[in-house]
């Protein structure tokens, strides 16, 4: 698994900090179904299989890059019906971006969404 | 070049479909396996080779049916609208849209049985709906009043405008009947 790096800036002796893609996948994913609009994550068939199998992927719908510190991500989600899908959006972008930002002190270049579907209200 | 890799996949799928019944049944019917090959001749039915055959083709199968299933997902998840914004870019599946406009069609009265796709093109998606209707309704204001349903859901959902919207009524139906 490759990962962001983070060295502290104020005292390089104490060592260094390494965030995996998958912790920053974590917190983007917590933060995503947060927002109002986010039915759920789209994981795709490996995804639906861990969940058919009672496995929890907190990061189900997340890609992570990191390039030279910096992080771009991109999230899968279905929406709700009725949501207007460029707010959610932002909403999301908004808040993935501050938490894992707050969280990693790496900066998030990029928060790509990609909207799968959205849910079919039952009748 | 794309419906070449669409004919390719589907003959690899079919392919890989044949060998999968081949081993499930070669693993199942004695008479056969007795023709196939002299190794397995006079194994029991539940003999660790048959059921390691038996084994081999499920996994094929169910790895012939993952390739069916992501190969039809990957069409509906392919991205219709794409809009760049300053935290980075938004992209919309066909499936977002083609369900949009499902249930807002499903929400306009005297239209039944429908079945919508998305038509990509260069600039804007085109939303193809067919349906059918009873047969005392005009079917000319039905299809405006669609059309504008659709179009309006979209605009609101999306906040992007569609190429257009095109309907196919193939059939006549008794709601009552139904």
């Amino acid at each position: 698994m490759t990962g962001g790096e983070l060295v502290s800036s104020n005292n390089e002796n104490l060592g260094s900090l390494k965030v995996t893609d998958d912790v920053i996948a974590i917190i983007a994913g917590l933060a995503t179904v947060e927002v109002e609009g986010v039915y759920s994550m789209s994981g795709g068939l490996t995804g639906g299989i861990a969940e058919v199998l009672g496995i929890k992927n907190l990061s189900k719908g997340i890609k992570v890059e990191t390039k030279e510190g910096n992080i771009y991500i991109n999230i899968y989600i279905i929406a709700e019906f009725g949501a207007r899908i460029p707010e959610v959006a932002w909403n999301i972008q908004e808040k993935v971006k501050k938490t894992v930002e707050r969280m990693t002190g790496m900066r998030v270049m990029e928060a790509n969404i990609h909207v799968q579907s959205v849910n079919i209200p039952k009748e | 070049m794309k419906k070449l890799r669409k004919v390719l996949v589907f003959i690899s799928v079919v392919l890989a479909g044949v060998f999968s019944a081949f081993g499930v049944y070669s693993a199942l019917d004695s008479d056969f396996l007795y023709k196939i090959g002299a190794q397995i001749n006079g194994e029991p039915l539940f003999s660790g080779l048959r059921l390691g055959i038996l084994f081999i083709s499920l996994i094929f199968l169910v790895f012939v049916i993952t390739i069916l299933f992501t190969f039809k997902n990957k069409e509906k998840t392919k991205e219709a609208i794409k809009i760049a914004n300053a935290g980075g870019t938004v992209s919309i599946s066909a499936q977002t849209i083609e369900t949009l406009a499902k249930l807002e069609a499903r929400n306009t009265e005297n239209i039944y049985d429908i079945r919508t796709d998305v038509v990509d093109t260069d600039t804007k998606p085109i939303v193809e709906v067919r349906a059918k209707v009873p047969p005392t309704v005009s079917i000319p204001a039905i299809s405006v009043q669609l059309q504008e349903n659709i179009r309006n859901k979209i605009m609101e959902t999306t906040g992007t405008d569609i190429e257009n919207v095109r309907i196919m009524i193939d059939g006549i139906i008794d709601p009552e009947k139904k």
